[in-house]
């Protein structure tokens, strides 16, 4: 029951009205069913509609349409259990730098711009988002999934996550309207941060439209090296040495292939502003690396995503067959009987792995204390559930839970591995979790068309 | 069950009706009953009722607006405050979070009455997690506490308001507070990795955890800055960070604002990465030396202290890039921290601003918008316009590094000579917070809105994003007993709302020191 001091606030802010659509008119309606706003698509012999909003207020406007006439609608970066009954909103239109803000350090992007093209843009003016990812996934992907980087911050500074430099968003709700927070400020404390609570959430509560990002200047020089290990306890000596160091590491990355042990490597990156500072870090890891008769390739950065497991990480896009990449994020920083919580991993995940040939990377990111399994699987999204991998899964979620977890949906399955299940650190109530989820959905989308993360 | 109201004599609002939002009180019979029921939960000592022992819960540092609550309770425990706002939603009453109580923007007073659940008893470090770089701690201990302890493992918190030695680390969470360390390191948000927290339905739960990575909805990120008005935190996992190896502090000195305002846009486009960047104008460096003998130059208009921090080889390259800025911006003096005594001196007269001000004037208005650092200049020179034209004294004291304003306007309410002075601090305090919003900038950096600033919210959000951000509210607290008449405005028209404030404000100017 509301109280009395609730209800007179709310009577005079949150009216029902405020959460009704405004009609789409029947000539605007019709203007958004056609090219270019509207196409019919042939995919994997399914027909689906996909919608090209010009705008952010187009965006608002499709929004608006869906909520109206009850249809499911999915961001087309989105992986789609059923999409008969779904339209597909493509960004591409939003690809456009909107301001470029040196003095404030920020820049404002359109979120069907790609990671690498917006890269570029910074690059001609010396500044970068202290993140990478596959130059070809967009920002919404990104922020919408508050993605891990490639980049693990260093120990003073750690970063790796959008979240991390996000100071405004905007998005597009189902109400058709654009919901705007923050701006070009870098400190906020002004009411909810709704700029943290749409990253990260899926599409759940809206499409976002606008990100502006914090950027920073490039560092002047660069160094990364891929180093190849035969397995992690072998290489647990060099793996000590190099943490022991204070390096100044962007990126540490130990990737494992757990079926061929010998292609496993470490990639490591050195970053300053400073070259000659650099070649002293180059030096002692050289040092480090010669003391371990360990040899190394100097990589490019830019070819990081052909390297597998990175050309394994997710690719949530719709693509033709509608294959899927699986990748599970686990965070480790539980306490464990090693001392490189890495060796736990690894031993528990080498004792699970499903059957069948199928490419099996574990990444952990030292710094950020995250560990990564990706598989491949070439099976359809949606008939997943009778695969091996729904098997592989469960194997897993059973080694690391020690029960029959059998008969959860994937979602629920998911959730639970990678923010419950991990161990005696991780003391999140998932129920509560859904509450908040379910309450607040309810606000941003009443009539449950966004086809984002299910509760 | 519903309750039953009564509206005290100081609620009756200019508008010329009851005013229900402003002192409410319980009935004598619904008080005690309460009373009785929190005793059972905390032990008779700890529930407070006599009007001497609930005065010290009246206002907050700010004291600019006062509000008597019904009821203080002071819980041991987690399960405690569970069964304490179990019972507040049992008798229908609204309950108040309150730490340290050096909050400067109303948010935890009883404004619309209610129990005050003091958290200071739940003081204690549980887990200093070194390998992992983190700490569990209850949300009673105090900033400086933490940092103090963690300090042996080469750690530190980062977030360090300038009320660190009082404000606890769940008021922090509540406002998410920042510091002078914000420029380089971030405020409470970006330090918070787990809350457990007493949810407005009475369950208790935790939302986080030791690691980073929130897979989905971070609704850690949610609860910090909302000002309990979604529950009330009860434990905290916060981020360590490792201390740098080196560190040096730099007192600049400038023959203008603007030398000092360009080299700000200067440093924050660079490399350089100040830990952290604050600014002092004429008048503060006057006040701080009085009052503490530090011996700043005082022939400047401004000054800057400025702190680099990093590996050691790395300090050396930087410091001498900041050097060769210095003497472009036509800086007139420095002096160079480098001993750890030298640096805590200097920090030392910038928090202490507060208490030099006290020397000039008994009372102050404190406003705390954040602008786009490329407007500095425009919003400062604004700011003096302001102050000329409402014949008021402003001393400005600011983090620079993240845009985040301080003007504090000085005067004197119980100055019979000058009747007029309350309201030329409103109306000049409303002129600053127009300037930067209209400069791109928000309303508040790090001391949240509480009452203070929650007339301004509708000039800030749009009223779809205000009636949004609302929504959340009453979808995870339907009762809206958390916190009441807190960050939003309690009124359509926020010059409405303002008036309610300004007439509290006058009516309560007898308890101002």
């Amino acid at each position: 029951m509301m109280s009395n001091h609730t209800q007179t606030v709310f009577q005079e802010w949150v009216t029902p009205d405020s959460f009704l659509p405004q009609s789409v008119s029947e000539e605007r309606q019709a203007v958004l069913s056609q090219p270019p706003y509207a196409e019919k698509k042939q995919i994997a012999g399914k027909t689906i509609i996909q919608w090209l909003p010009q705008n952010a207020c187009d965006v608002a406007d499709f929004l608006n349409l869906a909520t109206q006439k009850k249809q499911a609608v999915s961001p087309d970066c989105c992986v789609a259990l059923s999409c008969e009954d779904t339209a597909f909103l493509g960004l591409s239109k939003l690809n456009q730098v909107q301001g470029l803000h040196l003095a404030d350090t920020a820049v404002t992007v359109g979120t069907g711009m790609c990671w690498g093209d917006l890269q570029s843009e910074l690059a001609k003016a010396d500044r970068w988002i202290p993140l990478s990812y596959p130059p070809d996934q967009t920002v919404l992907e990104i922020v919408a999934n508050d993605l891990p980087a490639l980049e693990t911050g260093n120990a003073l500074y750690p970063g790796g996550y959008p979240r991390d430099y996000i100071l405004g968003v905007e998005l597009a709700t189902t109400d058709g309207r654009l919901s705007r927070y923050g701006g070009l400020v870098v400190k906020n404390a002004t009411g909810y941060d709704l700029n943290k609570l749409y990253t990260g959430s899926g599409h759940c509560f809206g499409v976002l439209t606008a990100v502006t990002f914090k950027i920073f200047t490039k560092p002047k020089a660069t160094l990364m090296l891929k180093i190849p290990i035969k397995d992690l306890e072998a290489s647990e000596a060099l793996i000590k040495s190099i943490q022991a160091e204070r390096l100044s590491l962007q990126c540490f990355q130990i990737a494992l292939n757990m079926r061929q042990p010998e292609a496993g490597f470490l990639l490591l990156e050195l970053a300053g502003h400073y070259p000659d500072l650099l070649e002293v870090d180059k030096s002692c890891l050289q040092k480090r690396l010669s003391e371990h008769a360990t040899a190394y390739d100097v990589i490019d950065s830019a070819h990081v995503w052909q390297l597998e497991p990175f050309s394994l990480y997710p690719d949530n896009r719709l693509i033709p067959d509608l294959r899927q990449n699986l990748t599970i994020e686990m965070a480790y920083n539980v306490k464990t009987p090693h001392d490189l919580p890495e060796y736990y991993w690894h031993q528990q995940l080498k004792a699970q792995l499903p059957d069948g040939n199928m490419p099996c990377w574990i990444v952990f990111s030292p710094m950020a204390r995250l560990a990564t399994l990706i598989w491949q699987s070439e099976v359809i999204a949606r008939d997943y559930e009778r695969t091996h991998l729904k098997a592989g899964l469960l194997a897993l979620h059973q080694a690391l839970r020690g029960d029959n977890a059998d008969g959860l949906p994937e979602g629920f399955l998911r959730f639970q591995t990678f923010s419950q299940a991990l161990g005696p650190a991780l003391d999140f109530s998932l129920q509560q979790g859904a509450f908040f989820e379910k309450a607040l959905r309810a606000c941003f989308d009443p009539a449950g068309i966004l086809t984002g993360r299910r509760v | 069950m519903s309750r039953p109201l009564k509206t005290s004599t100081k609620s009756t609002s200019l508008l010329g009706k009851p005013d229900v939002h402003l002192g409410q009180i319980f009935s004598p019979a619904l008080k005690a009953n309460l009373a009785k029921v929190l005793a059972q939960i905390v032990g008779a000592r700890y529930v407070l009722s006599k009007t001497e022992e609930l005065a010290v819960y009246d206002s907050d540092g700010s004291t600019l607006v006062t509000s008597r609550p019904d009821l203080v309770v002071l819980p041991k425990t987690a399960e405690e405050v569970q069964t304490i706002v179990q019972a507040c939603l049992k008798f229908n009453v609204p309950y108040i979070a309150r730490g340290g109580g050096t909050g400067l923007s109303g948010g935890t007073l009883a404004l619309a009455g209610g129990v005050v659940i003091g958290l200071n008893r739940l003081d204690q470090i549980l887990e200093i997690d070194s390998a992992n770089q983190c700490a569990t701690v209850e949300v009673g201990v105090i900033n400086a506490w933490l940092n103090r302890d963690v300090a042996q493992y080469g750690l530190f918190y980062a977030p360090d308001p300038s009320s660190q030695s009082a404000c606890t680390i769940g008021g922090n969470i509540a406002e998410n507070a920042g510091g002078i360390h914000c420029a380089k390191y971030g405020a409470t948000m970006d330090h918070i990795l787990a809350l457990q927290m007493v949810l407005p339905d009475g369950s208790l739960t935790w939302l986080g955890s030791k690691h980073r990575r929130h897979s989905g909805i971070n609704w850690v990120n949610l609860i910090v800055g909302s000002e309990g008005t979604l529950g009330i935190v009860t434990k905290a996992i916060v981020r360590l960070l490792p201390k740098p190896e080196a560190v040096q502090v730099y007192l600049a000195a400038f023959p203008s604002m603007t030398a000092a305002t360009q080299l700000v846009e200067t440093l924050v486009q660079s490399s350089l990465m100040p830990a952290a960047l604050e600014f002092m104008d004429a008048f503060t460096v006057k006040a701080v030396n009085e009052a503490f003998g530090v011996g700043f130059p005082e022939d400047c208009h401004a000054l800057l202290l400025i702190e680099l921090d990093g590996q050691a080889d790395d300090l050396k390259k930087r410091h001498e890039a900041l050097i060769a800025l210095l003497t472009q911006h036509n800086v007139t003096q420095v002096r160079i921290g480098k001993t750890e005594s030298e640096r805590l001196a200097l920090w030392k007269a910038r928090k202490g601003t507060v208490v030099a001000y006290g020397r000039y004037a008994p009372a102050f208005y404190l406003h705390d918008c954040v602008i786009p650092r490329s407007k500095l200049t425009e919003v400062l020179t604004r700011i003096d316009e302001i102050a000329r034209e409402h014949q008021l004294v402003m001393a400005s004291v600011f983090h620079a590094g993240d845009g985040n304003l301080h003007p504090h306007i000085l005067f004197d309410p119980n100055d019979a000579s000058d009747p007029t002075v309350l309201k030329r601090v409103m109306a000049g305090g409303d002129a600053i917070v127009r300037a930067c919003l209209d400069a791109g900038g928000l309303l508040s950096g790090e001391h949240g809105i509480g009452i203070e600033k929650s007339a301004f919210m509708s000039e800030q959000f749009s009223p779809d994003d205000l009636a949004r951000m609302m929504a959340i509210k009453q979808a995870l607290d339907p009762s809206g007993l958390a916190n009441p008449a807190k960050i939003f405005p309690v009124r359509k028209s926020c010059g409405e709302t303002k008036l309610m404030l300004t007439h509290h404000m006058l009516i309560s100017r007898e308890l101002w020191v």
